[in-house]
């Protein structure tokens, strides 16, 4: 009787593939990459599609809330201010109360994200090597100045109060920016959202292509974790970085043919359902007096942080 | 390489956009004409695709391991165009899910690793390849093209940082968006570019590119188009 077991599992792997001793394996770092991704699309998976009708904010046509995230988004890029950046948390802060989401969980993720790319990057820029001003906390002192080429280096290294206001600056506007794409991308399904864009007169094909890659990263990112869970199960030690390098690739050319067989498989479903190359996608919802009501409300709020 | 938001002053990063728009728009015509009725299936599974790409690691030589930014890998798999458009579609879903990037610096970013990056890969991947099938000459064109345009993606992004501070700045002369000028800007996005992750990225698009000439070779598109035996 013919076996179902596949033949990559009847075969030994040979010896040379190994090496060090049996017990941890060295597939933590590929597992920790891929559970990570997997579990964020996951999270908003489930956020954006439970939020539904949920909540008042989840509730908004995407129209007006994309409106009002581009609107926002443009405003915290054009303030300069402290005092605004931190209104417009606030403002934030409040929006976030309405939208029914865990806050906590969505928090620790912004400020985790803006700790990285708000706070770390900038964080150069506090010192007077970057920003000359009056000192506030010395770290080093060199004895005399130093120059080099085109650069240089001031006698005593510190932190100084204008570069500190720059550092602020830019980790208030990672901070709300962050923040104002997860109020939208979790209180609003993908494909609504999608449809909400089109009000920028993007093409109908490229939401489309949009949407579809959305679907397909699910199911590759479940690909990708069942391979992962039939190779570790397979794995009693730890291999060595070329037989590893081998099956990475290996992993990358089957997700590929993986891609290609879906891609085939969407296109022969488009066909019968009598696709004949234009895409036209249904229209949202109208606008309400409602949204009206919200849209004048944020171009006000705008305004107001614009001059506060 | 992923610009944040906050760095780019309205004055680099709208610009950046329009450029981005209509090389967008080019590319979408170009794809159209190569694959007419399959184009947004065939464009959703390529930007699938480059997304998953970006979160594989793969160990390299050395003991560590590293993430490829995944352009010059999907312009040789896919082609130029359709490599603009599925890394575009995989930046916007980073930027908008995982705070991956800033939302107003989508423009740049897209610019610098959709557009700017599968160009030069490209180029460069077929300047070294020539017609040539030879693997050792193929995965030698795949990590130039890999190390050299991630580098020059990078010097390009620490100008666009660069400029910052001479173009936007407040009524006292401080920065009012990205601090570093270009003498700090472009030596620290260049050298730890050329240094490792340039080599990071050669290394991972060659390492892939080698196993698919191995076993695959007909679906690279750089050997779909034209190509003789060497």
């Amino acid at each position: 009787m013919e076996s179902n077991i596949p033949a990559f599992l009847l075969t030994e792997e040979p010896r040379d593939r190994f090496s060090g001793d049996a017990g941890k394996t060295r597939f933590s770092f590929i597992e920790r990459t891929i559970a990570g991704t997997a579990n964020s699309l996951r999270i908003l998976y489930l956020q954006a599609e439970s939020a539904g009708n949920s909540s008042f904010i989840a509730r908004l046509n995407p129209v007006t809330k994309v409106l009002a995230f581009v609107y926002l988004i443009l405003v915290i890029s054009f303030v300069h201010s402290l005092k605004s950046q931190v209104s417009t948390s606030g403002f934030l802060a409040v929006a976030f109360l309405f939208s029914g989401l865990n806050m906590a969980r969505v928090y620790r993720q912004i400020l985790l994200i803006s700790f990285l790319f708000g706070f770390l990057l900038a964080a150069p820029a506090a010192l007077n090597v970057v920003t000359p001003g009056d000192i506030l906390v010395s770290i080093i002192s060199l004895g005399e100045p130093h120059d080099f080429w085109i650069y240089h280096v001031p006698a005593r290294i510190g932190i100084t109060l204008e570069g500190c206001n720059i550092v602020a600056r830019i980790f208030m506007r990672v901070f709300n920016s962050v923040s104002l794409s997860f109020l939208l991308v979790y209180s609003t399904s993908f494909p609504r959202l999608l449809k909400a864009f089109r009000i920028f007169f993007i093409p109908d094909t490229l939401l489309m292509v949009f949407w579809l890659a959305y679907k397909y990263i699910f199911i590759l990112c479940r690909t990708v974790e069942e391979t992962y869970l039939a190779l570790k199960s397979r794995m009693i030690r730890n291999i060595r970085n070329e037989t590893l390098r081998g099956i990475a690739a290996g992993r990358i050319l089957y997700l590929y043919e993986k891609s290609q067989i879906n891609y085939e498989q969407t296109y022969a479903a488009m066909i019968s359902r009598g696709y004949a190359g234009k895409i036209i996608l249904a229209g949202e919802n109208k606008m309400t007096v409602k949204d009206l009501l919200i849209l004048l409300c944020t171009a006000l709020l705008g305004a107001a942080i614009l001059i506060l | 390489m992923h610009i944040p938001d906050g760095y780019l002053s309205p004055q680099t990063y709208l610009p950046l956009f329009g450029v981005f728009i209509g090389a967008i728009a080019v590319a979408v015509k170009k794809v159209k004409k190569e694959v007419p009725a399959r184009n947004i299936p065939y464009l959703g599974m390529a930007a699938a695709f480059s997304f998953i790409i970006m979160m594989f690691n793969l160990p390299v030589p050395g003991g560590s391991s590293g993430h490829a930014v995944g352009s010059a890998l999907i312009a040789i798999l896919f082609g130029p165009w359709a490599a603009m458009i599925s890394v575009s579609v995989a930046l916007v879903i980073q930027a908008l899910i995982f705070g991956d990037g800033g939302i107003t610096a989508i423009g740049a970013n897209c610019f610098n690793m959709a557009v700017f990056m599968p160009l030069i890969a490209w180029f460069i991947f077929r300047l070294i390849c020539g017609k040539s099938r030879a693997p050792r000459r193929i995965v030698v064109a795949a990590f130039f093209a890999g190390y050299l345009s991630l580098v020059l993606s990078a010097i390009l992004t620490g100008v666009e940082f660069g400029i910052q501070p001479l173009i936007a700045s407040g009524a006292d002369g401080r920065a009012l968006y990205c601090p570093y000028d270009l003498k700090i800007a472009i030596p620290a996005m260049a050298v730890e570019h050329l240094l490792l992750f340039g080599i990071v990225e050669g290394v991972i698009t060659a390492l892939i590119v080698q196993y698919f000439v191995r076993q695959h070779q007909i679906m690279i598109y750089a050997f779909r188009t034209t190509g003789t035996d060497e």
